[in-house]
C-alpha cells in the first residue's frame, strides 16, 4: 500500500521509525530492501536524528563525526555505520556489549578529584598530597602539572569549556584557562592572577615542553570570595560557591560577582553540595534541597528529606549476575511504598541537574536516589507526585554524577549506572514510542551494576566520579584498606574523637569507642548512622598511595 | 474544463476581512473557502501570489475529491492563525515532531483515506499535515515483526531462503 506513495512521502513515514523497525522493514521484500538501500543516507540520517544521536536533522556526516570524535566513531563511513556504532555504544552502556576497566596511572596514585574533557582528551586531577596534573587520555601521559607545594592537598577542582578552577586555602579560587585559548590582555581586569600564579605558570610551562604545549593552562584570574565558602561548582561561565547562609555567583569571563543568593539552607542545616543550571541554583543541605531562580534570586522550591514518595523501585541485587561481566543489567522492581518497615533513607548528600536544566537527581546517604523529571512543572505544585525513588539497598552512597542522560552513583558496594530513558535510543526491546506523555518521572529508567574486578571490594572512600558520553572515571582504590572513622562533638575547639571504626585489610573492623560496633565496616557505619547523636558526624577517610584514576570504558567497538 | 469563475471580493460578515477562494475538486464540487484558512498551503499561497500579480482571480482546480478536500479544509480551519513549527520550510523530517491529540483523532480514518489525505497535503504543500499523516502511517507498522509488516503492507516475501538468512542490512545487531 505504501508503494503507492511518492518516495519523499515514504521517507517522511520512515523518519519516525526506529532502527529496529527499519531493519524489519528492509527484510519485508526485495522492493522494500532496495528502497531502504537506495535511500540509505537519508533513511539513516533521519534515524540518527530520531534516536537523538545528532542534534540537527540535516547535519552532514562530517559535522556529526566532528562532534562525536574519537574511538567509537573513528572510520565511520556512512550514516548507517554511524548509527550502528552509536547503537553499539548504547548497548555497551547497557551491559549488552563491551565494557572494560582501565587504570590511568600517569596521574599518580593519590588522586583526589578528576575532571575530564573528552573533546580535548584531557584528564585533570588533584591529589591527596597536593598538586594538580593534566594528563592525556589514551595514550596516558602527563602533559602538564602544578607542583605539590603549590596546590593544596585534597583541593577540589572544577573544569568547563577550557576553564579550570581550584581552591586555595582561604577564600580564593584560582581560575586557569587552556593556554592556547587566550591572549594575556584578554584577562579580566577586575581580578587578575597574582604574582604567585604567574611564577608557577612559567615554571610549569618550562617543565613540560615535550608535547608542544598541549594540555597546558595559564592563569586567568584569582577570584576572592567575600566570605569563607564550603562547596563550589563551576558550570561555564558561572562559578557558584556557598556557605551556610549565602551563595555567590561569579562570571569567570569577567571575574565579576553577578549574584548573591541569601538563606541558602534552613537554620542549623549544613551545605553539602551546590549545583547550578542556566535558570536555577540548587543548594543541597542535609535536611532540605533549596532551589533558587537565577532570574529573581528568590527561592522557588524546596524538597525536604522527609518527602514521601509513592513510586518506589528497588534494585534486585540478589538477581543472578554474569560472572565475568564488567557491567551487567540489574532489574528494578516496584515496591509498595505504604508497606514494610519504616524507612528513612538518610540525609541528602548531593544534587545534580541535567545539562538542559530540566531534570533533577538527588542522592541520599542510605541507599536511595530520587529522580524528578522536568521538575519545573512542579514549582507551584506538589513535587512528591513527580518523584521516583530508587533504593539500591547498598548503604552509604558516596558520589553522584549526571551527564548525557545517565546517572552514576558510587555506593559502598559498587558503581551503579542509571539510564534515564532506556527506550530513547532503542537499545532495549521496549516499544519505542517517543511521544508517550507520562506524568511520572522516568518511566523507562534502567539500571546496570559495575563490577570491574570481583576480587576488589570497593573501598568506601571513593572521592570522585565523572561520567562522559563514553566513559566513567573515578578514584579507584586498588586494595581494601584501612578506614578511620571518627565522631566529633560539635562546637568544641579541639574535639576528642568519640568513636573510631577501623576496616583492616582482612575486611573486619574494630570499632573501639562505639559500643557494639563490631563485624564488618558496613555494620559499623550502619550502627553509627543509626545512633541518635546530637552532634555532627565527620568521617575521616584514611589515605594510602594506591588510588589512581580508574575508568570504565564503553567506547570499544567490536 | 478549466472554468474561469470570478470570485466576489466582498468580505464575509463577522469573519474578518479574508478574501474568498474557489476550490474545485476532481469530482467537480465547488468549494468556497476563506483565503487565510488556506494560507497554510504553500501551493495555495503561490496561487494567490499569482492572482495578485495578474489582478485576476480564478478557481483553483485540485486533483482530489471533495471528500478529501473537505478533510484538508477542516484541518486548516482548526489551525487557522496558528503557527506550526513543522510548516517551516527548514523544519526537520516529521519523525520527532510532537504528536497533537487533535491530529490523532482527526486522522483516525481508514488506511486508504489516510493515503489520500497525505497525497493531498503533499500536493498542497502543507508540511505539518504531511508530517502528521506520515506519523499515523508509521504507527501502523511501528514495533511490528517483518512478518506482520508484510501482512499490513500487503507484500509477499520474495527473498530466496539464502538471502533471508544473510544479514545484509543488519544495523542494530
Amino acid at each position: 500500500m505504501l508503494g503507492l506513495l511518492p518516495p519523499e512521502l515514504i521517507l517522511d513515514v520512515l523518519s519516525s521509525l526506529s532502527l529496529q523497525c527499519l531493519l524489519s522493514l528492509s527484510l519485508v521484500s526485495r522492493q522494500w530492501n532496495s528502497f531502504v538501500a537506495a535511500n540509505e543516507e537519508t533513511v539513516y540520517r533521519q534515524a540518527a536524528h530520531l534516536h537523538d544521536f545528532i542534534r540537527s536533522a540535516y547535519s552532514s556526516l562530517q559535522d556529526a563525526l566532528r562532534e562525536r570524535h574519537g574511538n567509537p566513531w573513528r572510520g565511520a563511513i556512512s550514516w548507517k555505520d554511524f548509527c550502528r556504532r552509536s547503537v553499539q555504544l548504547q548497548r555497551n552502556w547497557g551491559g549488552q556489549g563491551r565494557a572494560v576497566a582501565r587504570v590511568l596511572s600517569s596521574a599518580g596514585s593519590d588522586v583526589h578529584r578528576i575532571k575530564v574533557d573528552e573533546q580535548e582528551r584531557l584528564c585533570v586531577t588533584t591529589h591527596m598530597h597536593g598538586g594538580l596534573t593534566v594528563s592525556h587520555l589514551f595514550p596516558d601521559v602527563i602533559l602538564w602539572s602544578l607542583p605539590q607545594r603549590y596546590v593544596r592537598p585534597y583541593a577540589h577542582c572544577e573544569y568547563g569549556n577550557g576553564f579550570l578552577v581550584f581552591d586555595r586555602i582561604g577564600n580564593s579560587k584560582e581560575v586557569w584557562r587552556l593556554a592556547c585559548d587566550f591572549h594575556d590582555d584578554e584577562r579580566p581586569a577586575l581580578c587578575p592572577p597574582d604574582a604567585a600564579q604567574c611564577r608557577v605558570s612559567a615554571v610549569a610551562a618550562q617543565r613540560h615542553c615535550e608535547y608542544g604545549g598541549r594540555g597546558h593552562f595559564r592563569p586567568w584570574a584569582l577570584i576572592s570570595f567575600p566570605e569563607t565558602t564550603l562547596a563550589y561548582r563551576f558550570v561555564y561561565p558561572t562559578l557558584l560557591s556557598a556557605n551556610d547562609s549565602r551563595a555567590f555567583l561569579y562570571d569567570v569571563r569577567t571575574g565579576a560577582l553577578v549574584q548573591t543568593v541569601e538563606d541558602v539552607v534552613r537554620d542549623e542545616d549544613d551545605v553539602n553540595y551546590v549545583e547550578l543550571s542556566a535558570r536555577h541554583v540548587f543548594v543541597c543541605g542535609s535536611g532540605e534541597v533549596r532551589i533558587f531562580s537565577r532570574e529573581t534570586g528568590q527561592r522557588v522550591m524546596q524538597i525536604q528529606s522527609l518527602i514521601f514518595v509513592e513510586r518506589v523501585l528497588a534494585a534486585d541485587i540478589d538477581s543472578q549476575q554474569p560472572q565475568n561481566a564488567v557491567v551487567s543489567p540489574l532489574p528494578l522492581v516496584p515496591i509498595d511504598a505504604y508497606d514494610g518497615a519504616p524507612y528513612y533513607p538518610g540525609e541528602f548528600i548531593a544534587v545534580h541537574v541535567s545539562s538542559d536544566g530540566r531534570d533533577l537527581v538527588l542522592l541520599r546517604r542510605q541507599g536511595c536516589v530520587l529522580f524528578f523529571q522536568d521538575f519545573e512543572r512542579y514549582v507551584d505544585g506538589d513535587i512528591e507526585s513527580a518523584a521516583l525513588e530508587v533504593r539500591l539497598r547498598s548503604t552509604l552512597h558516596l558520589y553522584l554524577a549526571f551527564e548525557h542522560d545517565r546517572v552514576c552513583v558510587a555506593a559502598r558496594k559498587g558503581l551503579y549506572i542509571f539510564t534515564l530513558d532506556s527506550a530513547r535510543h532503542s537499545t532495549s526491546r521496549a516499544a519505542c514510542d517517543v511521544n508517550d506523555p507520562h506524568p511520572v518521572s522516568f518511566p523507562r529508567i534502567s539500571l546496570c551494576a559495575v563490577q570491574p574486578y570481583k576480587r576488589h571490594t570497593w573501598s568506601p572512600d571513593l572521592s570522585c566520579l565523572q561520567i562522559t558520553d563514553r566513559r566513567i572515571f573515578f578514584t579507584w582504590n586498588m586494595r581494601t584498606r584501612r578506614v578511620a572513622l571518627q565522631l566529633y562533638h560539635g562546637g568544641d575547639e579541639d574535639p576528642p574523637p568519640r568513636a573510631v571504626a577501623m576496616l583492616q585489610d582482612d575486611g573486619h573492623s574494630v570499632a573501639e569507642s562505639v559500643p557494639g560496633a563490631h563485624g564488618d565496616v558496613e555494620q559499623a557505619f550502619d550502627m553509627i548512622a543509626g545512633l541518635e547523636l546530637n552532634m555532627p558526624l565527620q568521617l575521616i577517610w584514611g589515605t594510602a598511595d594506591d588510588t589512581p584514576v580508574g575508568c570504565i570504558d564503553f567506547s570499544l567497538m567490536p | 474544463m478549466p472554468t474561469i469563475v470570478s470570485v466576489d471580493d466582498s468580505t464575509v460578515p463577522g469573519e474578518g476581512s479574508s478574501r474568498l477562494l474557489l476550490l474545485v475538486s476532481s469530482d467537480n464540487k465547488h468549494i468556497v473557502v476563506e483565503e487565510d484558512i488556506m494560507s497554510r498551503s504553500r501551493f495555495i499561497s503561490k496561487q494567490v501570489e499569482g492572482f495578485e500579480a495578474t489582478s485576476q482571480r480564478h478557481a483553483i482546480l485540485l486533483p482530489f475529491s471533495s471528500f478529501v478536500l473537505n478533510k484538508v479544509i477542516e484541518y486548516c480551519s482548526h489551525y487557522r492563525g496558528y503557527y506550526l513549527l513543522e510548516d517551516d520550510p527548514d523544519a526537520a523530517p516529521p519523525g520527532r515532531s510532537p504528536v497533537r491529540e487533535w491530529d490523532q483523532e482527526f486522522l483516525d480514518v481508514d488506511r486508504n483515506m489516510l493515503l489520500r489525505i497525505i497525497k493531498a497535503a503533499h500536493y498542497l504543500e502543507i508540511k505539518s499535515l504531511v508530517g502528521s499523516c506520515a506519523r499515523a502511517i508509521a504507527d501502523m507498522i511501528r514495533g511490528k515483526t517483518t512478518e506482520e509488516m508484510r501482512e499490513i503492507l500487503g507484500v509477499e516475501n520474495d527473498f530466496t531462503p539464502e538471502e533471508e538468512h544473510s544479514p545484509s542490512s543488519k544495523c542494530t545487531g
